[in-house]
C-alpha cells in the first residue's frame, strides 16, 4: 500500500488551475484583445437546424478562442519574448535591421498573383472604356508597401524573402502602366527618402502604413495627376498633438507598445479654400466621409468617389481639399452596401481606387477581374448625366414617401426634404443634405416646389399615384427636354408626356410619387 | 473536438476532469461515455451515426460469435456490416476511380463515384471494433454484457479520433473496474502537458515551414526541399506522438493504461525496427491481425515476402486511398523486404550509418504521405536532387521565424537523444498498483514541467491559433 504524494495534489490541482485560468482572470475583469485586424466570431444560433451541422459546433470553437480572456496579452507574451532580440516570433511579420518589423504579406502577395497580367490589362481598359462612356475619369493606384520604398532596410531574413517580389514587381508595375488608367506611387516615395534620409519618416518603425509626411507626398502625386500646378505642400498645417502611435505591425504580434509621434495630424490648409466634411455611419463604427470643398480657390471639379483601403487615412485630409466633392470608401465598407456606394459612384466624376500593394493582386483576382464585381462597377461608371437623373429621381420619390410616413402629410416643398418645416413627426433629413447640395442642382437641373397634393386629406384615400388624383409631384427644370422623354421610356415604359410618374410639359418635367 | 483547442483544454477538460474525480464510482463510466459522445458529435455532428453503427454491428456480431454454434457466414456478415461505412466512405470513390480507368481501356466509360468527407477517426474507432470482434472470436476475450460498455470501448474520447488504437482484450478489465487516484492525476497530467508541448511548441512550429515548402511550385531550391522535407519529418512525429501523449494522459488520469504508441522512431537502425517503434498500436495491430493469421515467417521466404507486401499495401491503405499512400506504402515494405533479403535489418555493425540510411528512407517516403498528388511528390523528390543552387524560396524563408527555426533545431537534435533523456514515458512510469514513483524528483519534475509546458502552450494556442492534428484525417 503506497501514500499518496502530496505534490501530486498540487500538481493536478495547477494543472487544472492553469487551464481555467484565462475565465478566473475574466471574472475579475481581464478581456479578450483581439490581435487580428477582423470582428471577433459571434456566437451561431443554435436550433434545431443548425444543432445537426458540424459548422454550428466549429463556430462556438471559434467564439470560444475570440472570447477567451487574455488571449491578446498572451499573444503578446509569446511575440515580446523575441522583441528585446531584434526578432519576430510572428510569421506574418519579418524583421529588419534598427527595429524596423515588415509584413510577410509585402513579400509573399507579388509571389503569389493568381491571373494573367494581360487579362488585367484588358479588363482596366473595359473599365476605363466605361468610364468614358459615362463621361468620368477613372484612375487605379497602387499604395506602395513599406518593404519596396525602405528596400534598403530590410534585414537578412527579409531580403532573402523579399527576392521574388522584387523580382516580380517591375513586370507588374509595366502591365499596370500599360493600360493608362495607373501610375506608380512609389518613385516618389522612394526619391523623397533618398533625398531625405533624415528628414521625414515616411513609415513608422512598427506600422506598416504610410506616415502623414508620406501622406503629403502621395496626395501631390495624386493632385498632380489631374492638375500640375494645383498641389502645393507649402499649405499643410501640423496639428500639433504628440499622440502616440501604436503601430499595426506591432499589434500584429499582440504586442501594446506605441511610438510618441509629433505633429501626428496634418491636413492641408488653403488658402480661400473651405472645406467640410461630414461622415456616413456605416454599421456602428463605421464611415464614409464626404469632404465638400468651396470658396474662391481653384479645386478639381465636380465628385471624386476614392475607393480605398486603411493606407489613405494619412493622406485623406491632405488630399481631400483640393477636390470640389472628395467621398472616402473604405473596400470593406464598400461591401456592405454595394449598390448604394455604386450608386455613388454612378453620380460621381471620377473614381479612384487604391490598394497597398500587398493586397492589390487579391483586389484585382477578387474584384476587378471578377465579374459580379466588375460588371456592376461598369455599369455604374457608364451611367451619363442624364441617366443619373433617374437615380435622383427615385431617390427622390423615397425620400417623400418616408417624409408622408413619419408626418402623416404631403411635403410642401423640396427643401422639407432636407430642413425640419415644424411639422410634427418629422425625423430628416430624408436625403443626404450633403450629397444633395451638390449634385442635385448641378446634375438633375433645378428643383422646384412640389405641388399641392390631390386630395388634401384624407391620406388614406389615395391608392393609386397612376390615377393623377393622388400624387405629390415634383417638379424639375434646366434638364434636356429630351433626357425627360428617355426618363418616361425607363420609369413608365415610354407612356407619354401625360401619364404615369413622369409627365413633361414646356421644359418642366413632372414626376409623380406615391404619397 | 481537438485536444489543442482554446474550448477543449479551457472549458471541455477541466470540467469533464472535476466532474470524474468528485463524481460517484458508479457513476463515472455513465460520464464518460457522455463525455465522449459530447466530444465527437461536436466534431462530427450527424455523421456521429456512423461510429454508432459501427458500435452497434460490433457489439451484436460478437455476441452472435462467442456462441459455440456461430458460423462463418455470421463473422463475414459483421465484418462486413463493420468495414462497410469504412469501404464506403474512404475507399468507393478511390477504387471507382482506378476502376473506370481500367475499363477505359476497353471502351467502357463512366462516371467515377464523388469523394466524401470522411467521419473524423474512422479508420480508429473501425480497427477498434474488428479487434473487439476478433478477439472474441478468437476466444482472447469475452464480450461485453451491456452496449454501453462497449460504446465507451469504442468511443472512449482520449483515443477515439486518432489512437492509439486500444485493443479490447488490452482494456476489458478497466471498463469494469479502475482506480482514480491523486498519483494517477498527476502522472497523467504531466504526460498530457508533455503531449501538448510537443504538438503546439514543437509541431505547430514547424509546420509553417513544411507547409510553405510543400505549397512552393517551381523553383523550390535543393536546400529549401531538404529544409521542408526535414520540418515534415519533425511535424509528423511531434504531432502523432503528441497526441498520443496526450491521449494516454488522459486515459491514465481516468483510470485507464493504455498502450505506447511511439518508442523515439527516428533512432532506428533499420525499417523493420522503425516499424516497431513507430505507431507501434497499428503495427501490432496488422501484426496479429493479418501477418501473423497469413502464415507469417512459417511459410519461407517467398509466403513471408508476400505476408509483407500484404501487411504494406493494407497500412498504405489504411492512411488513406490514394496513390501517394500506397507509393509510400510501397517504399516501406520494399525496403523491409530488402532488409529480409540482405540481412540488414538484423545487422548490428556500423549503427550511425545504418540509422542515417532508415532515416533517410523515412524521409524520402514522406514526402509521398505529405503531398497532395503523386506529381507533386515526384516534383518535390525531384527538388531534393536537384543540385541546384540559391537561397530558400521566400515562402519558405517567411516561415522560418526565429522561433520556427529554433523549434526545428530542437526537433532534429531530439532524434539523436539517448534513450534515457525522452521524458513521455518516463513522466508517465507508474508501478504495478497503478501508483507513481515514491521518489521526489519525479514529483518535482512533473510539476515542474505542467508549471512550465501548459502555459507556454496555451499561450502558443492563443498567439498561433491551434491546427488539428495531421492523423485526424485518418
Amino acid at each position: 500500500m503506497s501514500r499518496t504524494k502530496p505534490l501530486h495534489i498540487v500538481t493536478f490541482v495547477l494543472f487544472i488551475g492553469v487551464l481555467v485560468f484565462p475565465w478566473v482572470a475574466g471574472v475579475f475583469g481581464a478581456s479578450s484583445d483581439t490581435v487580428e485586424r477582423r470582428r471577433p466570431a459571434a456566437f451561431p444560433a443554435v436550433g434545431s437546424s443548425t444543432v445537426g451541422e458540424a459548422r454550428t459546433f466549429a463556430q462556438i470553437n471559434e467564439y470560444v478562442r475570440d472570447r477567451t480572456p487574455l488571449r491578446g496579452q498572451m499573444t503578446g507574451w509569446v511575440n515580446g519574448a523575441w522583441l528585446p532580440f531584434g526578432l519576430s516570433g510572428d510569421p506574418t511579420v519579418v524583421e529588419g535591421p534598427d527595429d524596423y518589423y515588415f509584413l510577410a504579406e509585402d513579400f509573399t502577395g507579388p509571389c503569389n498573383r493568381e491571373y494573367e497580367l494581360d487579362d488585367m490589362v484588358d479588363q482596366f481598359e473595359l473599365i476605363d472604356a466605361a468610364a468614358q462612356r459615362g463621361g468620368k475619369d477613372f484612375l487605379f493606384l497602387v499604395a506602395s508597401d513599406k518593404g519596396a520604398v525602405l528596400d534598403y532596410r530590410l534585414g537578412e531574413r527579409a531580403r532573402l524573402a523579399a527576392q521574388c517580389s522584387r523580382e516580380a514587381r517591375p513586370e507588374f508595375r509595366a502591365a499596370l502602366d500599360s493600360t493608362g488608367v495607373s501610375f506608380d506611387l512609389a518613385p516618389s516615395l522612394i526619391a523623397a527618402d533618398r533625398a531625405f534620409p533624415d528628414a521625414g519618416r515616411w513609415y513608422y518603425e512598427h506600422d506598416s502604413h504610410w506616415t502623414f509626411e508620406a501622406g503629403g507626398i502621395v496626395a501631390g502625386d495624386i493632385v498632380g495627376y489631374f492638375d500640375d500646378d494645383l498641389y502645393d505642400p507649402k499649405v499643410i498645417r501640423k496639428i500639433e498633438r504628440a499622440l502616440p502611435i501604436n503601430g499595426d505591425v506591432y499589434r500584429r504580434m499582440g504586442i501594446q507598445r506605441s511610438l510618441d509621434v509629433p505633429d501626428n495630424v496634418r491636413i492641408s490648409d488653403r488658402e480661400g479654400v473651405f472645406t467640410d466634411r461630414s461622415e456616413e455611419n456605416i454599421d456602428g463604427t463605421r464611415t464614409v466621409r464626404t469632404y465638400l470643398s468651396g470658396g474662391d480657390g481653384e479645386t478639381i471639379s465636380g465628385s471624386t468617389v476614392i475607393i480605398h483601403d486603411s493606407m489613405m487615412n494619412f493622406v485623406e485630409r491632405q488630399l481631400a481639399p483640393y477636390f470640389e466633392e472628395a467621398v472616402f470608401i473604405h473596400w470593406d465598407d464598400l461591401e456592405l452596401d454595394r449598390a448604394k456606394f455604386l450608386d455613388r459612384v454612378a453620380l460621381s466624376d471620377r473614381l479612384i481606387m487604391v490598394s497597398v500593394e500587398r493586397q492589390v493582386h487579391r483586389v484585382i483576382a477578387g474584384r476587378i477581374l471578377e465579374e459580379s464585381f466588375a460588371q456592376p462597377l461598369m455599369d455604374a461608371l457608364e451611367i451619363a448625366p442624364d441617366v443619373d437623373l433617374k437615380s435622383g429621381l427615385i431617390e427622390s420619390a423615397g425620400a417623400v414617401r418616408n417624409y408622408t410616413r413619419d408626418t402623416g402629410t404631403f411635403v410642401e416643398s423640396f427643401d422639407d426634404l432636407f430642413v425640419d418645416p415644424g411639422v410634427e413627426g418629422w425625423a430628416g433629413p430624408y436625403l443626404d443634405v450633403d450629397v444633395a447640395g451638390v449634385w442635385y442642382p448641378e446634375v438633375a437641373g433645378d428643383w422646384g416646389t412640389v405641388h399641392e397634393p390631390m386630395p388634401t386629406s384624407p391620406l388614406t384615400d389615395c391608392a393609386d399615384y397612376n390615377s393623377g388624383d393622388c400624387a405629390v409631384w415634383l417638379t424639375l427644370t434646366g434638364v434636356p427636354e429630351a433626357s425627360f422623354a428617355e426618363l418616361d421610356a425607363e420609369l413608365d415604359g415610354s407612356d407619354g408626356a401625360t401619364a404615369g410618374r413622369v409627365r413633361f410639359d414646356d421644359g418642366t418635367l413632372y414626376f409623380y410619387s406615391l404619397a | 473536438m481537438v485536444f489543442s483547442s482554446p474550448i477543449f483544454l479551457t472549458v471541455f477538460l477541466p470540467v469533464v476532469v472535476v466532474a470524474m474525480v468528485l463524481s460517484p464510482k458508479t457513476f463515472r463510466n455513465t460520464l464518460l461515455l457522455l463525455a465522449s459522445v459530447v466530444f465527437y458529435y461536436w466534431g462530427a455532428a450527424l455523421d456521429t451515426w456512423v461510429l454508432l453503427w459501427v458500435v452497434g454491428a460490433s457489439f451484436l456480431g460478437a455476441r452472435l460469435l462467442a456462441k459455440d454454434d456461430s458460423s462463418t457466414g455470421a463473422f463475414v456478415v459483421t465484418m462486413a456490416a463493420i468495414l462497410a461505412p469504412l469501404l464506403w466512405f474512404k475507399y468507393a470513390a478511390f477504387f471507382s476511380d482506378v476502376g473506370l480507368d481500367a475499363l477505359s481501356v476497353f471502351g467502357v466509360e463512366g462516371t467515377p463515384l464523388a469523394g466524401r468527407v470522411l467521419p473524423v477517426g474512422i479508420s480508429f474507432f473501425t480497427f477498434q471494433a474488428l479487434s473487439y470482434v476478433l478477439d472474441v472470436r478468437r476466444g482472447v476475450a469475452e464480450p461485453l454484457d451491456r452496449p454501453d460498455r462497449h460504446l465507451l470501448y469504442i468511443a472512449l474520447f482520449p483515443q477515439l479520433i486518432a489512437g492509439p488504437i486500444v485493443r479490447y482484450a488490452e482494456i476489458r478489465e478497466q471498463l469494469y473496474e479502475r482506480v482514480i487516484t491523486a498519483d494517477r492525476l498527476a502522472v497523467g497530467a504531466t504526460r498530457f502537458a508533455h503531449g501538448l508541448a510537443k504538438k503546439v511548441i514543437v509541431a505547430d512550429s514547424v509546420a509553417p515551414i513544411a507547409d510553405a515548402a510543400f505549397a512552393t511550385g517551381d523553383g523550390r531550391t535543393m536546400f529549401a526541399a531538404w529544409i521542408g522535407l526535414l520540418a515534415y519529418t519533425v511535424q509528423i512525429y511531434f504531432d502523432f506522438s503528441g497526441y498520443s501523449d496526450m491521449a494516454i494522459g488522459l486515459g491514465t488520469m481516468f483510470g485507464f493504461t493504455f498502450p505506447e504508441n511511439f518508442a523515439r522512431p527516428y533512432s532506428s537502425t533499420s525499417i523493420t525496427e522503425f516499424w516497431r517503434r513507430w505507431h507501434i498500436t497499428l503495427s501490432s495491430w496488422f501484426r496479429d491481425y493479418v501477418y501473423i493469421p497469413l502464415g507469417g515467417s512459417r511459410g519461407g521466404a517467398g509466403a513471408t515476402y508476400r505476408n509483407l507486401a500484404i501487411v504494406f499495401f493494407l497500412t498504405a491503405l489504411w492512411h488513406g486511398a490514394a496513390w501517394t499512400f500506397l507509393v509510400w506504402g510501397g517504399i516501406h515494405g520494399v525496403w523491409l523486404i530488402v532488409e529480409r533479403v540482405t540481412g540488414l535489418g538484423s545487422a548490428e555493425r556500423a549503427p550511425v550509418a545504418r540509422r542515417a540510411l532508415t532515416l533517410f528512407i523515412v524521409m524520402v517516403a514522406w514526402v509521398f504521405f505529405r503531398a497532395l498528388t503523386l506529381s507533386d511528390a515526384v516534383s518535390y523528390v525531384g527538388d531534393l536532387f536537384s543540385f541546384s543552387g540559391g537561397a530558400i524560396n521566400p515562402q519558405i524563408i517567411t516561415a522560418m521565424t526565429a522561433p520556427n527555426t529554433l523549434m526545428l533545431l530542437v526537433g532534429v537534435l531530439s532524434f539523436a537523444l539517448p534513450k534515457t533523456w525522452v521524458a513521455g514515458p518516463k513522466l508517465n512510469q507508474l508501478d504495478v498498483d497503478g501508483l507513481a514513483s515514491t521518489a521526489a524528483k519525479p514529483q518535482v519534475l512533473r510539476f515542474a514541467y505542467v508549471l512550465i509546458a501548459v502555459p507556454l502552450s496555451m499561450a502558443l494556442i492563443f498567439a498561433n491559433g491551434f491546427s488539428p492534428f495531421l492523423y485526424f484525417q485518418f
